[in-house]
């Protein structure tokens, strides 16, 4: 299962960060859209629960399109979070076990 | 609480809304690192609950659609409404709307399409009345809204009438009126609700000093 050839290898004259910068990194774009995720599902919950308290024409259209749309983009946004996680963890594991570092944690 | 206890899908909604929120906030607060409990933290908080919200929501969204109080939320419909709800009314919506069968539904009952895509046709047709409302009726006033506002098919009225009155009874067959006119009724060529036979379903539309209405022009 060693195949760390197929690794895209950076050109000479850009080294790659440090392996530390990496992780910082990845962990302040993933929090960001995890955050603006967070955000927009938390507005998505204010507009379908106002249609409740007020079920007028206006609120309610809002909160079956707005209030969907929003809802649905946060979650689909944390999926491909989390989908980029799992895969990032794999790669990881694949690197850690073709260097010979069995036993490395992929999840940091 | 009485809001809640008799609208129990409401309440499943916000209960969902205010627990995923509370994941969600936490979520903010304390930004935790990606690890597998923090996932399916946030696999509640932003896939589960908020979609056990939206549907609940949703629904209790769609049966609030259906509610006299919904309709008249557009002035133009105001109207209409106020004689819905006046109990000395003696106009058709009013009299149905006392019948506790239609109650507050009234509106809906009576101007819903029927059979199976019934209700997703009468609510695609409402989206063009919301489309109707912002392009043309958003500034009209109410005394010109009565005058201007019209059943688009005026033709298809005869069949919600029908869909409680059957047209087969013998109770109905026995006045000569509709026995005489009984294609013509059933085709939708003469329209119950209209002055000649059982008055308008909303008498306040014809402007003073009006010709009489036929069917073409029943008002909505």
């Amino acid at each position: 299962m060693s195949e760390p050839t197929s690794l895209p290898s950076p050109p000479p004259s850009l080294p790659s960060p440090p392996k530390k910068v990496r992780v910082l990194r990845w962990r302040f774009q993933t929090q960001t859209v995890l955050v603006v995720a967070c955000v927009c599902a938390l507005l998505a919950l204010a507009l379908m629960t106002w249609q409740l308290f007020q079920p007028k024409a206006f609120p309610i259209i809002v909160a079956m399109s707005v209030g969907q749309v929003l809802g649905t983009a946060s979650f689909v946004a944390f999926l491909v979070v989390v989908l980029a996680d799992l895969r990032k963890q794999r790669r990881e594991l694949r690197v850690a076990r073709a260097s010979g570092v069995v036993g490395a944690s992929a999840e940091e | 609480m009485n809001f809640l206890s008799s609208q129990p899908l409401a309440a499943i909604a916000l209960a969902c809304a205010a627990l995923s929120a509370l994941i969600l906030v936490v979520y903010l607060v304390r930004r935790p690192p990606l690890v597998r409990a923090t996932k399916l933290w946030l696999l509640l908080g932003l896939g589960i609950l908020p979609i056990g919200a939206a549907f609940a929501g949703n629904v209790q969204g769609f049966e609030a659609t259906k509610e006299r109080e919904f309709c008249g939320s557009c002035h133009v419909m105001s109207a209409h409404q106020r004689d819905s709800e006046d109990a000395t009314s003696q106009s058709l919506a009013a009299r149905h709307a006392r019948n506790p069968m239609f109650g507050s539904e009234n509106c809906y009952d009576c101007h819903a399409n029927y059979g199976m895509f019934g209700t997703v046709v009468t609510k695609a047709g409402g989206m063009r009345h919301v489309w109707m409302y912002l392009t043309e009726y958003r500034n009209t006033p109410l005394d010109e809204a009565k005058k201007t506002v019209t059943l688009r098919e005026p033709d298809k009225m005869n069949a919600n009438c029908m869909q409680c009155h059957s047209t087969e009874t013998k109770l109905f067959l026995d006045v000569d009126d509709h026995r005489g006119a009984l294609v013509d009724i059933r085709a939708g060529r003469l329209a119950c609700a209209s002055d000649g036979c059982h008055g308008l379903a909303h008498p306040f539309f014809r402007a003073p000093g009006a010709p009489p209405v036929n069917a073409k022009e029943t008002v909505r």
